[in-house]
């Protein structure tokens, strides 16, 4: 009898792992896949499972790859500076790039961490710029005029620039333990996204990229924040 | 059907190529352990960058006991040793169930602490490692037809399903955008410097090149689900860890091409290795005979040429 309940249960569990399987393997096709009619019908149950448990993105370099160059620039701001920039701007020199240097070490060397260093430095300042790639489908539906999808585009771009915000306020405050900010009675940090897009394939041979600062805003510096031990000495511009 | 059940059934599969996961995933968090150490607080550390919760998946009690191992400095970096223990295990193949889950457990904590940090990589290899506490330990031989040959085999299903989930969606994706849809993709990757080389620049404004570098990847991963069930499976794969030390060298994602590099090896059939080692013992076989053949002794060495002069002298004289 004992043996005859045991043979029942193991039929059943592998029974029940084939179930799981292809129930398994049947909602992350439709987690993954573009969004379609069935994904939106589904989409209460892809996040409570697949999107808790099994989150997956593959969409590597597409729908198209990522064509600009966004290098972090940081300005250290003691409290007087801080007091001119409602009257004359953000200083025009003094910047310090956060991102070049790393990006030419790492090329010098793959087998290095350097490209884990800026990474979230520069996944915040797409963050901050567009909201990151769960928002570009609700960004694409409002430039088709869909109001609905405008709001909450609006409102979650507010929530996704206040998270960026945060982590580049501790980025900063990183670059400023490491070239000893307080000293110079830093109390605040500056940022831009300095923008360098690539040339368009039929002006390879003939055009300069193009470049633009974009403003990422001001943020207090945390004295505590643990330092990268690895900007020693860079030059400002 | 009775044949997919006994597929399942009768004998573990793919155990060389689980094997060869293992020791990938294993050297790849080793290496991040190594390179991100030095980094640990300011990655993950109490003031780090990290902010994140696992709460969200374990749970406000579980989860919050488990945030505090980020509370201080020892703590994360004794996670990150947990994880190094745990990739130390899976590439000697010791206690290998055991250190799939300190590895999981510990790489799941650290990506949840600071999910800014990741990529693809990271991803399937989280996936994986939860799909690898059920196959077979290293050197495990179960008797036919068992519960855990059963469970070993749905994890090998699992695994493959999961590549094949991975390639064709990639391959779906890029299908969709107009630069890979016009041949000019690489040529946009090539001048991101945080994803190339200054070297090869040059190289991505030829349109051959960049047409080619942009139409092939797009292709094998959107034939990759069909490739892999056919006779081109094996030269398929071999394209794939190809295609995949090119973006470990040019592209500089070096995590994300071990684990793929992985788990190309991971698909490749007990029987198939089996095929390439007995090819492998033959071929050395022909080269030890080759090698050990008495040498050819051309007919006019500078010995039998000194004879012959000798000869001569001694006729004249």
């Amino acid at each position: 009898m004992a043996r005859l309940s045991r043979r029942y249960l193991v039929a059943c569990i592998r029974v029940s792992t084939i179930v799981w399987l292809v129930a398994h393997y049947a909602l992350t096709v439709a987690y993954v896949m573009p969004v379609n009619p069935v994904k939106i019908e589904l989409q209460p149950v892809l996040n409570a499972t697949i999107g808790a448990y099994f989150y997956q993105n593959w969409s590597f370099f597409a729908p198209n790859p990522l064509s600009s160059n966004y290098a972090l620039l940081m300005r250290p701001l003691t409290q007087l500076d801080l007091d001119m920039i409602p009257k004359a701007g953000p200083p025009a020199d003094g910047w310090y790039d956060l991102s070049s240097p790393v990006w030419s070490r790492f090329q010098e060397n793959r087998l290095t961490a350097y490209d884990r260093v800026t990474r979230p430095q520069s996944n915040a300042i797409r963050q901050y710029l567009s909201g990151g790639p769960q928002l570009t489908p609700w960004a694409e539906s409002c430039e088709k005029g869909d109001l609905a999808s405008c709001a909450f585009y609006e409102n979650q771009l507010t929530v996704a620039r206040a998270d960026a915000g945060r982590l580049l306020a501790k980025v900063g405050s990183a670059f400023c333990r490491d070239v000893a900010c307080s000293s110079k009675k830093v109390t605040h940090v500056a940022f831009r996204a300095r923008e360098t897009m690539s040339v368009p394939w039929s002006q390879r041979n003939t055009a300069q990229p193009a470049v633009r600062d974009i403003e990422l805003g001001i943020y207090p510096v945390n004295e505590r924040a643990a330092s990268t031990g690895l900007y020693l000495a860079p030059e400002a511009e | 059907m009775v044949k997919v059940w006994r597929w399942l059934a009768d004998e573990p599969h793919q155990t060389v190529g689980v094997r060869a996961l293992q020791v990938a995933l294993g050297s790849m968090l080793l290496y991040r352990v190594f390179t991100e150490a030095p980094f640990a607080a300011y990655f993950w550390g109490p003031n780090g960058l990290g902010s994140g919760s696992s709460q969200v998946i374990l749970g406000p009690s579980i989860g919050g006991v488990v945030d505090t191992i980020f509370s201080t400095e020892s703590g994360t970096v004794g996670l990150i040793g947990v994880l190094g223990a745990g990739a130390l295990g899976l590439i000697l193949g010791c206690w290998t169930r055991a250190s799939t889950a300190l590895a999981l457990i510990a790489f799941f904590l650290l990506e949840q602490r600071l999910p800014h940090l990741t990529d693809g990589g990271d991803n399937v290899t989280r996936l994986v490692l939860t799909y690898m506490l059920f196959a077979l330990p290293a050197r495990a031989s179960p008797a036919p037809g068992s519960l855990s040959v059963w469970l070993h085999n749905v994890a090998v299903l699992a695994i493959a399903l999961q590549v094949v989930v991975l390639y064709a969606t990639s391959g779906f994706m890029k299908a969709s955008g107009d630069k890979w849809h016009h041949g000019v993709a690489l040529y946009y990757i090539s001048q991101v410097e945080w994803f190339s080389l200054p070297s090869f620049r040059e190289i991505f404004k030829n349109p051959l090149i960049t047409t080619a570098a942009t139409y092939v990847p797009m292709l094998y991963l959107l034939m990759f689900p069909v490739a892999i069930v056919s006779r081109l499976k094996l030269p398929w794969l071999l394209v794939g860890i190809l295609f995949h030390l090119g973006i470990a060298i040019f592209m500089g994602l070096v995590t994300f091409s071990a684990a793929m590099i992985g788990l190309a090896l991971f698909l490749v059939s007990d029987s198939e290795y089996g095929w390439m080692k007995a090819r492998v013992s033959m071929m050395e076989a022909r080269l030890h005979r080759v090698a050990t053949r008495p040498r050819w002794r051309l007919p006019g060495t500078l010995s039998a040429l000194r004879e012959r002069i000798l000869e001569t002298q001694r006729r004249t004289l």
